[in-house]
């Protein structure tokens, strides 16, 4: 029986390595297998300063909504414009009489309408907004591009809180799942000292960079 | 006795009592008579005769000697005729003499001698292996049942060597031996027998049937054969004849009603689409819960196109992996319903599997089976219409006035019948060292809306062959498909034309519009006629639509296996196995010039996306099969495996530019195209073990560890997931010997397993979408801290089988959680973000799955039926409860979550409810919780925003009843299932009261208006508001979801090879139909059909394409 024994411990050598070298071999390409392809990965923002300038794009789609496939169509801006606004003032009709006919048109306000403008301002403009805060810092190079960021922020904003009154916009950001509202006197208010830092930035930028266009590439 | 005769008194009963007395007498006298001449017969024979048939001979010892002999009439077919010469020759001697070389024995008990088998204690080496051998001869024969049936498969061997063959459907081997030799015939279920051969060149052996079914077999995890015996969990097993017999396109819609504990839903895209598997109910809130299926062993991928979830999509459907097989490649189906029962198949098995094995090739002559089923198809439940009233010129809707004649239009008028032909050939061949397996199926099917086309080409090869004197096994296979699909709706507004034909207006005659283009001279082409236009839902011709609005999907796949057994000693084997399972799809669609402005421009609109999938699996497998202290069997499967996925979808589309009809990328105009760009590349490194250990076949416990390096555990908090299970099983009635007929056998059993499950993909890696060629800010947070998913299961279950094997029950109760799910609940956008992942949610599932199987003879009937019954209450535990939101500090729970729907009708998962659940809109409601009626509108009003639960759309109860009765050579076997519980929504029919065109909105007319709270008001304004807008109120149109339903029916009959002269082996020629006909449905739509093969948009009729009632024949040629 001592062949035997022999091929015992044999059989368990060949599966223990057998085991190991399946296992252990490829593992470490996982990390490259579980990143989504079909995205820009956080290092690949650092190039061509993309973390700084391309989310501009993502603002200006947002403010008066277009279609972002594949995300949505068309029917984003019909509810944040068309169905908000235009049917009350004239500028367009009802075509169907939708929900059995109580909708929008008929004064019964359906939430799923409603609150696309509320989401595209804070799913489209303010977390690009943050992000671009983010990335400018404090460099003194690169203020004037936050200064930017702002003006399209205010822009954006300031028909949000036309709609909807108080929003909770100054603590935006702060990584909490709840966040307060504030007032809507305070954030008129607050437009305005934005847009003159903004201005004085700007300004300034424009004196000492005659000719030089940030946004062009 | 006639009551007269009692009443007449007591003359008439003492007359009757004399004769009664007379009749025993004589009875007596006679038999005493009989007794005394039996005294005269002799103990001894004397006869002489040379080649004289046994049988008179025996008649000649029963006249001689009063004997009575028994003898089974099988066991004297053949026996040669003897020659004998005796004179008062004691009857034992002389039973001795001429039994000498026949393979009968006898026996003598009192007076009467019992004919038998011989069986020969032993057989001494030197016969069974002399070096001497007289050449060998070929011997015929035919192993039957001790009933007289042909057993088919039947193990005959050449006692000592390898040489083995298997009987044919009728019984019949052919095999070679030496005349001294002795041949083993075994058959599943039945005595194993001996046969010394003797010189004969043909034998007939009768096996007579084992009492208790000890040593059934049944393919389990990993394509491992266990005895039933051994199993600690639930596992049915399915014939392939069950899936051939009425084929369907998707053979898995042929296990309904078959199965207990799955829930089996066929996608109303018709022939060949896709198939929604769930069993003992969902437990993933956001993954899939589809079951996972294994061919040979080694697992399918996931083949599912996107279903659909709104109002709108539904077009162009295609099925999934699985309709790809070839159902007459399918040998057996093992149904594994638990988890425990597939811990070694990794996560994807928690749902469940269904388990394929396919056919080898058998040893043996040629064998060639060639079949052909031709079904005719039409719909079966369809909405009722009416034709009464008619409608305003220019109007789609049919609220005009009365028709003087009713309309001639029927909406059925546009379903053409749908054809399906498969043909398929098989052949098999092989020696014992080399089979080899060949089959090539052939569907071409057309549904019953026009333009609507599957065709499907099925190749498959496979070869098993034996070196080293068995002890290398070698299995190859490959198998090619190639699967054309056009224009599969299921449901949805989007390209539709059911939606034009069901609400056509009754006062228009629909052959206008049949000649649906016209030439158009500003163009000079043809262009769709529709004056029409879309009328909110999207509408076009409907002839237009069939004809120009196509969906064309080509599928090719191939599968490579190769798989490699070497014993190592014979209790210990090594197994290896790889497969490559690549599908490519090209899914095309072409929009031609003048369809709706929403789908295309006025050029048209083309998209052509590409996907490939290819997936890789190999495995290593160590099996031990030793038995030590002589009462222990160790049996150890440890192996090794990994599976890659890889994906990718290219695509690219949009609206044409300039030139009509031109339906290529060039011309697409690139402002408005659409590139799409998809992939991943999973991979699962795996460690897995098994263990049973076996007590004199009595006792099992068996124990199970899988251990996962999974890809998609990158960034969680594990990097490996570990899951177990145990189980035991025990045979009582073997423990305690019993052996009474009444219960012949107990078995009872219990496992608990865990299974884990890697989160999704790709999320616990902050990526940036690119949208518009620009990246654009994540829409949900990055996942931290996300841990695996993982089920936890009991079961417990008992086999019985009571009088004799003829009544077999089997019963299993469950209970499983799932918990630590991957959820991914809204977030307010105040946060940034849409939603966030997070494990949460516990969902628990409890239920009860049994089958009874009943197998009587009835003389020459023989009823073979099961009955199965499935309860499953599912139950959501929690959602997210108690967050604890790192930032502020405070906690978050959330208690329901919306799926979405169309508006009127949407699935909630909700804290204490179940998955599944269905929430409508209602009507507005006065104070008092009556229908608002307005005083002055004399109409209702829709309250869009309030829901209320409906119901759930999973059944309470499945119920199915198959049955197969055969008599001589006929066949007839149906299956009727019952579904008890549930809900379903019809939107159709809501739409369609909205239109006018419903035979409910008829009647509603004629009795002067719709009946609410009692009162009747205007139908019109009525049906506007319940059945207006695009989904209409859903709380008005909620159906019962309850049916009972002749599933399936056939009724065969099978020429045998004697009618051929043996030139053929069998003919059978099959009338076929499946969903013939409805016992019971209160919906306007049939239930058990469903746009959506996933978890969720179940229970929801948006014009679907109608379920299908099929009819046809099979003709089936064995060569």
């Amino acid at each position: 029986m001592h062949t035997g024994n022999s091929f015992y411990s044999s059989i368990r050598w060949a599966f223990a390595g057998l085991a190991l070298a399946l296992t252990c071999s490829c593992t470490k390409n996982f990390r490259d297998y579980n990143t989504n392809p079909n995205g820009a990965t956080d290092q690949q923002l650092q190039y061509d300063n993309l973390a700084t300038g391309v989310f501009f794009s993502q603002m200006e789609q947002n403010v008066f909504p277009v279609a972002q496939e594949p995300a949505f169509r068309d029917e984003m801006y019909q509810e944040v414009e068309n169905l908000a606004g235009d049917v009350y003032s004239g500028f367009m009709g009802a075509s169907d009489n939708w929900f059995g006919g109580s909708n929008n048109t008929t004064y019964n306000m359906t939430p799923s309408w409603y609150g696309q403008a509320f989401g595209r301002a804070f799913l489209g403009v303010m977390p690009a907004w943050l992000a671009i805060k983010k990335n400018v810092g404090t460099d003194p190079s690169q203020q004037h591009i936050l200064a930017l960021a702002q003006i399209i922020k205010v822009e954006s904003i300031s028909r949000t809180t036309d709609m909807y009154g108080p929003l909770p916009y100054f603590q935006f950001g702060s990584g909490s799942l709840t966040t307060p509202y504030d007032a809507q006197k305070d954030i008129y208010t607050s437009f305005f000292s934005d847009l003159d830092s903004a201005i004085s930035t700007l300004s300034d930028y424009v004196t000492k960079n005659p000719g030089s266009k940030p946004l062009a590439s | 006795m006639q009551k007269t005769a009692f009443c007449s008194g007591n003359v008439v009963q003492s007359i009757t009592k004399i004769l009664l007395v007379m009749k025993l007498t004589i009875a007596l006298l006679v038999v005493g008579l009989l007794n005394a001449n039996a005294k005269t017969f002799s103990q001894t024979v004397t006869f002489s005769g040379t080649n004289v048939a046994l049988d008179k001979v025996f008649n000649i010892i029963e006249t001689q000697t009063g004997y009575t002999i028994f003898a089974n009439k099988g066991l004297l077919h053949g026996i040669k005729p003897v020659t004998i010469s005796a004179k008062n020759m004691p009857v034992k001697d002389f039973l001795d003499v001429i039994l000498k070389d026949q393979p009968i024995d006898f026996v003598i008990e009192n007076k009467t001698i019992f004919i038998k088998e011989k069986t020969p204690a032993t057989v001494s080496p030197a016969e069974t292996s002399p070096p001497a051998t007289p050449p060998p001869i070929v011997i015929t024969g035919t192993v039957t049942s001790s009933e007289g049936l042909p057993l088919q498969g039947a193990t005959v061997t050449v006692k000592g060597t390898h040489i083995s063959i298997t009987t044919d459907e009728n019984g019949h081997f052919t095999i070679n031996a030496g005349s001294s030799q002795t041949l083993a015939i075994s058959f599943v279920g039945y005595q194993s027998l001996d046969i010394p051969i003797k010189g004969r060149t043909t034998i007939e052996i009768v096996l007579q049937k084992a009492l208790a079914e000890l040593n059934e077999v049944v393919v389990t995890a990993l394509g491992i054969k266990r005895q039933t015996k051994a199993l600690t969990y639930n596992v049915q097993e399915v014939k392939g004849d069950e899936v051939n017999t009425v084929k369907d396109a998707n053979f898995v819609n042929s296990l309904n009603g078959k199965v207990a504990g799955v829930t089996i839903n066929s996608s109303s895209s018709g022939i060949g689409g896709s198939a929604r598997v769930v069993m003992r109910g969902a437990k993933s809130l956001f993954g899939n819960n589809n079951a996972l299926y294994v061919v040979d062993g080694v697992q399918l991928p996931d083949l599912t196109s996107t279903q659909p979830a709104d109002v709108f999509s539904g077009s162009g459907s295609s099925g999934d992996g699985i309709s790809n097989i070839n159902p007459d490649d399918i040998a057996s189906i093992s149904v594994l319903t638990g988890p425990a029962a597939a811990a070694l198949y990794g996560s994807q098995a928690a749902n469940g599997v269904i388990l394929i094995t396919t056919k080898k090739g058998i040893s043996g002559k040629l064998r060639v089976s060639v079949t052909n089923n031709t079904s005719f198809f039409s719909p079966f439940v369809m909405p009722k219409f009416q034709n009464k009233y008619g409608s305003d010129p220019g109007s789609y809707t049919s609220w005009g006035d009365s028709l003087t004649t009713p309309s001639t239009y029927k909406p059925t008028d546009f379903f053409q019948t749908g054809t399906n032909t498969t043909n398929t050939i098989s052949v098999s061949t092989g020696t014992d060292k080399n089979q080899t397996y060949l089959s090539a199926a052939a569907v071409n099917a057309t549904g019953i809306i026009p333009n609507n086309k599957l065709n499907r080409y099925n190749f498959s090869l496979r070869n098993t062959s034996s070196f080293l004197n068995d002890k290398m096994n070698l299995d190859l296979g490959v198998m090619y498909v190639d699967a054309l699909e056009q224009n599969m709706l299921a449901q949805g507004q989007y390209f539709n034309p059911l939606i034009p034909i069901y609400l056509f207006p009754r006062g228009d005659d629909i052959r206008k519009y049949q000649i649906y283009e016209r030439y158009d001279p500003t163009r000079n082409f043809k262009t769709q006629f529709w004056p029409f236009g879309d009328e909110g839902f999207q509408m076009q011709n409907p002839y237009w639509i069939v004809n120009r609005d196509n969906f064309n999907n080509d599928k090719k796949r191939y599968v490579l296996s190769a798989g490699l057994k070497y014993d190592i000693l014979p209790w210990i084997n090594i197994t290896g196995r790889v497969k490559y399972d690549n599908n490519n799809a090209v899914m095309e669609k072409k929009f031609d010039a003048s369809t709706a402005g929403l789908f295309a421009s006025p050029a048209g609109a083309y998209y052509n996306n590409n996907g490939t999938t290819g997936q890789l699996y190999a495995d290593v497998l160590v099996n031990i099969n030793k038995s030590f202290l002589h009462d222990y069997t160790l049996t150890a499967n440890i192996g090794s495996s990994l599976l890659d996925t890889k994906y990718s979808l290219t695509g690219y589309g949009g609206f044409l530019l300039s030139v009509p009809n031109l339906f290529n990328f060039v011309n697409v105009n690139p402002a408005l195209a659409t590139p799409v760009q998809d992939g991943y590349h999973d991979q699962t490194q795996s460690v897995f073990g098994n263990v049973e250990l076996n007590y004199r076949n009595m006792i099992f416990l068996n124990a199970t560890g899988r251990n996962d390096w999974a890809s998609a555990l990158v960034n969680t908090t594990a990097n490996s997931i570990f899951y177990p299970s145990v189980g035991a099983s025990g045979i009582i009635s073997d423990l305690l010997h019993m052996h009474s007929d009444a219960v012949s056998f107990i078995k009872v059993r219990g496992s608990y397993s865990e299974v884990g499950n890697a989160p999704q993909r790709f999320i616990t890696i902050a990526s940036y979408p690119i949208i518009g060629g620009f990246p654009s800010t994540s829409s949900y947070l990055p996942a931290e801290g996300l841990q695996p998913e993982r089920t936890k299961s009991f079961e417990a279950g008992l086999n019985l089988k009571f009088l004799r094997n003829q009544l077999s029950l089997d019963v299993t109760a469950y209970q499983s959680s799932t918990y630590n799910q991957l959820f991914n609940p809204t977030l307010a956008p105040s946060t940034g973000y849409s939603s966030f992942y997070i494990n949460a949610g516990q969902v628990s599932n409890k239920g009860v799955e049994a089958a009874l199987g009943i197998n009587e003879r009835f003389g020459r009937v023989n009823w073979n039926g099961t009955a199965t019954f499935s309860l499953n209450r599912n139950k959501i535990i929690k959602l997210l409860t108690n967050y604890t939101d790192k930032a502020t500090g405070s906690t978050v729970s959330v208690d329901s979550v919306s799926i979405g729907g169309t508006g009127s009708y949407m699935e909630a998962l909700v804290k204490g409810g179940s998955i599944g659940d269905i929430y409508v809109t209602t009507l507005e409601t006065d104070g008092h919780g009556y229908i608002d009626v307005g005083s002055v509108t004399q109409s209702v009003t829709s309250a869009p925003n309030t829901y209320i639960k409906a119901g759930n759309a999973s059944p309470r109860y499945n119920i199915g009843f198959r049955n197969s009765i055969d008599y001589k050579n006929f066949n007839l076997s149906f299956l009727v299932t019952a579904r008890i519980g549930g809900v379903g929504v019809s939107i159709t029919q809501a739409i369609m009261d909205g239109f006018g065109v419903s035979k409910a909105s008829a009647d509603a007319r004629t009795n002067g208006g719709a009946l609410v709270n009692g009162y009747r008001i205007p139908a019109e304004g009525y049906y506007s508001v319940v059945g207006g807008g695009v989904a209409g109120v859903g709380s008005m149109y909620v159906y019962s979801a309850t049916n009972v339903r002749l599933g399936e029916a056939s009724f065969g009959y099978t020429f045998p090879a004697s009618f051929f002269h043996d030139r053929l082996h069998g003919l059978t020629l099959s009338a076929i139909g499946r969903n013939l006909f409805m016992f019971y449905n209160k919906a306007p739509f049939d239930p058990e059909s469903t746009a959506n093969t996933g978890t969720y948009y179940q229970g929801i009729d948006y014009f679907m394409q109608p379920s299908l009632r099929s009819l046809g024949f099979s003709v089936k040629v064995q060569f």
